[in-house]
């Protein structure tokens, strides 16, 4: 028997620079390639994935599936995986935004399960508020009423005329004109009571701290006000046990974030990142 | 003093694996802590500021959050929770942003399609085996599906089939091609087609981790939380839709879908079922984009308006007019007050209704704007209000009110006694986020060009660089958006209750997004005098109606109605100071011999007082009034007429969102008009398609007059 022989047209092939060149290079790329194992060819369709598509047929139809059906099911399910497989090759699934928001969805599912919050200590909430304390301040409150000057040239002269004659006692809204917000404001804040009065207004409460008595005119964008303080709070430092409800949901939320940069950091130590120099604006 | 609560902040939980077990109020898979039927509604507080005067109360009634199904096709990730907690002034993450209302809101209530519930919670969350059916492959338009992601996201023709696809979601896809055609005699189609029982059960959980949101924010005398939701009905792709808002602490069992309830008929009969007052239980429908429903949201009795008239009975009448006092004038698809359409039957000829209009009619008139749709009433079968196709001028609300008092004269009984609020329709859970200047505020309108899906996570300020002039001015579908408007309630104090009894009342109105405060009376003796008394409130209660009522008998023959009106400028925040009024107009609609008529009076302030807005720079220049008050009468009433008044209060102009947007990048980069061509990004911004400047306005719920007055 003659030693066996490659034909003609393979031994011509063979000879080819570009192929031997491609024949080392996938060689090489194999033996040196890290992390790039040979295509996995292998399309399982397991025990449990055919219960899972067997599951599904009767949900929907409310009967198994006959065994065409569920073969057909398989049949299916491995042509997907075959057409996956090959679209991934292809690179199909780069550049696409909603094949890359939900990986990203799906990973970020997949850290905040491996790292969930713990329940907070009495202790770790405690230092969360210290840390966040600007946060749970309570703001200085004022309990006030007014009387109202619609904006006209006399207006400032009309608030004064009727100021002269105001018993300590009246309530707001007794003499002036028609102001839409009402005369008597309940433990507003000073946005608050910027966003009913507008700007400049509250400066002339803060210099009047608790005055039961009428003083004025003040100015507001609408026109001139009397005014009567008849409570005025001050700003309260923090306090752990009138916020602990809010202090929990907010340490949960932030101890989420947490959690997930923490998890994402330690995977960027896998890669070599580079972030490059921007050139002109 | 309330303690750590056993109920935490489910927008994360939900989307936790971990967590999700744990949580009994979110669990979405689980009904459990049903509140008993009896104990609908705990007895309310006396807030230390309660006035029998009643005080202006700022809301949004129509919000949607991750729950609702185009929502979450957006993107959107946060729950109800979350846009609870932005109406209360605190900041919300959003796709990387965070958001944070400019002053928190006094009420909302967040209204998520109930149809899709379940799916959505199902198709949105890897860990439910459903995630991979391929219902939930189309529902999430997934490119697994199509293989087409890319295309999709770059070829406008296709994004455009996308969009519209993804908005036919509701009706036509929905019916026709996720389920089983639904053929004479086969059942109808259901909610929870697909996975029976975990649909059902996840539908629950949905609507009662809505409801734990409710309870967890709401905050009597401080925060009012409302519960509701949406009804999604729509009829030969015309919007019927309306928000259903419950009075009381427990709503009903189940949220009633389109799937359960076909037309608005059967809604009402649900709703009278579900929710009985003697159970103690309240509730409201609240149509809203009558400017979408083609003829089909405000039925007529007769065809002439409509191939789809409602015969109303006295009953039926009474029942809708009982159900439906209010309805939403305005939001971020456009408002429904009125539309310019000189010549057409119910086409106005009040040039202030080109506010804010999403379609434009056409007259036939030669001036027509370029992009004007035909009268649904005049094609062939009324089908596209819904989709723009079509504009129906007989459907808005001002014609629905004139058409309710022809329905009067006819039955005695007007359907359409419709109040007004606005809202937003934020699909970012953002409740109240009107600032149209700022990224909140207008990120709502990008989030909507659905068919940009990359570009949806680009914030829409520009940063000065011109390669991302394509990605900010991206009107292409959403320009005619805009960022919403405001409810706003004269309540004795902030309860639910009280909230609750102003909208039943109509003591209520529209904003268009300022903070305005407008009031109004109507009676037969005011003094001419009143607005320069701090008595007009207790004179206007006590001798008259508030907005919303109905004018007494009149004391004696051959008096004309007078009405007080009075508005106050939004002060603003220190970074978006508000605009100065312009105006104030009555609109008033009555009757005669079986037609209707319309006229807008000018009754305060001074349409010509030369305020302008120079949209090269979008300054403003000009004053205005900071507060305009008057007492006025109508001089022209004739007391056999059945009549409707309305105020509607108008700032000076200003530049609209999208003009600030175009502005800014022009100022940037040195451009104007004479460099733009039809193909740049820029075009829309020089092609009048979007108007240059708006007038922001409020608008007063009507005061009627009838003359056999019953």
């Amino acid at each position: 028997m003659s030693r066996p022989r490659l034909p003609q047209a393979w031994r011509r092939l063979l000879a080819e620079p570009v192929l031997q060149f491609l024949l080392i290079g996938s060689l090489a790329y194999l033996v040196v390639g890290k992390g790039s194992p040979s295509r996995p060819t292998e399309i399982r369709i397991s025990a449990a994935e055919q219960h899972l598509l067997s599951g599904q047929f009767e949900r929907n139809n409310r009967r198994p599936p006959s065994p065409q059906e569920l073969q057909f099911l398989i049949e299916q399910r491995i042509d997907e995986r075959v057409l996956v497989r090959e679209a991934q090759d292809l690179a199909l699934d780069q550049g696409d935004e909603i094949v890359r928001r939900r990986l990203l969805q799906k990973m970020q599912f997949v850290l905040q399960s491996r790292a969930a919050p713990a329940t907070p200590t009495a202790a770790q909430l405690q230092d969360y508020f210290r840390s966040h304390a600007e946060r749970y301040a309570e703001p200085a409150r004022y309990t006030l009423e007014h009387i109202y000057f619609r904006q006209d040239p006399e207006a400032a002269v009309r608030a004064q005329a009727v100021l002269q004659d105001l018993p300590p006692g009246a309530p707001g809204g007794s003499a002036g004109d028609h102001f839409d917000y009402g005369y008597r404001f309940v433990d507003r804040t000073l946005p608050e009571l910027r966003s009913i009065f507008g700007p400049g207004f509250t400066a002339a409460l803060q210099a009047r701290p608790q005055e039961a008595a009428w003083f004025g005119p003040v100015r507001s964008l609408y026109g001139q006000h009397l005014l009567r303080i008849t409570r005025a709070t001050p700003a309260l430092a923090p306090r752990f046990e009138a916020a602990a409800e809010q202090v929990y949901t907010d340490w949960l939320e932030a101890e989420r974030k947490r959690l997930l940069a923490v998890e994402t950091r330690a995977l960027r130590e896998r890669y070599d990142v580079r972030i490059e120099a921007r050139d002109g604006r | 003093m309330k303690s750590v609560p056993d109920m935490p902040d489910c927008r994360s939980l939900l989307l936790s694996l971990a967590t999700l077990a744990l949580i009994g109020g979110c669990d979405v898979r689980g009904g459990r802590d049903h509140a008993s039927p009896l104990a609908r509604t705990a007895p309310e507080p006396e807030c230390a500021d309660a006035t029998p005067l009643r005080q202006p109360l700022f809301g949004d009634l129509h919000v949607h959050t991750s729950y609702s199904l185009d929502a979450a096709q957006l993107g959107n990730t946060v729950d109800p929770f979350g846009a609870y907690r932005y109406a209360r002034g605190e900041p919300i993450e959003y796709r990387g942003n965070t958001l944070r209302i400019d002053r928190p809101l006094d009420f909302a209530g967040i209204t998520d399609h109930s149809e899709f519930l379940a799916e959505t919670q199902l198709c949105y969350d890897p860990q439910y085996a459903a995630y991979e059916d391929p219902y939930c492959l189309l529902v999430r338009g997934d490119s697994s599906l199509f293989g087409l992601g890319p295309i999709f996201a770059e070829l406008p023709i296709m994004s455009q089939l996308y969009s519209g696809f993804q908005s036919a979601m509701y009706g036509l896809s929905a019916v026709v091609a996720l389920n089983p055609v639904t053929l004479p005699g086969q059942a109808p189609v259901t909610n929870c087609q697909w996975w029976r029982e975990d649909c059902a059960t996840a539908r629950r959980g949905v609507w009662e981790a809505t409801q734990a949101a409710v309870r967890q924010n709401h905050s009597p005398c401080e925060f009012t939380a409302l519960h509701a939701f949406e009804w999604t009905g729509s009829q030969n792709i015309n919007g019927k839709h309306r928000n259903v808002v419950f009075g009381t602490d427990t709503p009903i069992d189940l949220p009633i879908s389109y799937f359960d309830a076909n037309d608005e008929i059967e809604l009402w009969n649900a709703l009278d079922a579900q929710c009985r007052e003697a159970d103690g239980c309240q509730a409201l429908a609240i149509p809203h984009n009558a400017n979408m429903g083609g003829g089909f949201m405000f039925r007529p009795s007769t065809p002439a308006w409509s191939p789809v008239g409602l015969p109303y009975s006295a009953e039926l009448a009474a029942q809708r007019a009982r159900l439906e006092p209010l309805t939403e004038l305005t939001q971020e698809k456009g408002q429904s007050e009125c539309i310019f359409g000189p010549g057409l039957p119910f086409g106005s000829a009040d040039e202030l209704c080109q506010f804010e209009l999403l379609a434009k009619v056409c007259t036939g008139s030669p001036d027509d704007p370029q992009n004007c749709q035909p009268r649904c009433s005049d094609s062939y079968q009324a089908i596209g209000g819904y989709s723009n196709s079509c504009v129906e001028p007989a459907d808005f609300v001002r014609s629905a009110l004139r058409r309710g008092l022809l329905e009067q004269d006819r039955s005695g009984v007007n359907p359409f006694k419709l109040g007004f609020i606005g809202s937003t329709d934020s699909h970012i859970s953002a409740p109240g986020g009107v600032m149209e200047r700022s990224r909140a505020g207008i990120e709502e309108v990008f989030a909507q060009d659905s068919g940009e899906l990359a570009r949806r996570h680009t914030p829409p300020v520009y940063s000065g660089t011109p390669a991302e002039i394509p990605a900010i001015i991206n009107f292409a579908t959403y320009g005619r958006y805009n960022a919403g408007g405001l409810a706003v309630v004269w309540a004795e104090q902030n309860t639910r209750a009280s909230v609750f009894a102003a909208l039943q009342r109509r003591e209520t109105y529209a904003t268009s997004g300022p903070r305005i405060v407008a009031r109004a009376f109507g009676g037969w003796d005011f003094p001419a005098d009143l607005c320069d008394s701090a008595t007009l409130v207790e004179t206007g209660y006590a001798q008259g109606v508030p907005m919303g009522g109905d004018l007494p008998p009149a004391p004696a023959a051959g008096q004309a109605p007078v009405f007080a009106v009075s508005a106050s400028m939004d002060p603003g925040v220190p970074t978006a100071p508000g605009m100065p009024l312009q105006r104030i107009q009555i609109v008033k609609g009555w009757t005669r011999d079986g037609e209707s008529f319309e006229k807008v009076f000018e009754v305060a302030g001074d349409a010509h007082n030369g305020a302008r807005v120079d949209i090269d720079t979008c300054e403003t220049h000009g004053a205005g009034f900071s507060q305009l008050c008057t007492v006025w009468q109508d001089a022209e009433f004739d007391p056999q007429a059945a009549a409707f008044y309305y105020a509607r209060v108008v700032e000076n102009p200003q530049c609209r969102w999208s003009q600030y947007e175009c502005t800014q990048v022009f100022q940037a980069e040195s451009l104007s008009c004479a460099d733009i061509d039809a193909a740049s990004p820029l075009a829309r911004c020089c092609d009048g398609s979007m108007p240059a400047t708006v007038q922001e306005r409020a608008w007063t719920s009507p005061i009627w007059y009838r003359p056999d007055n019953p």
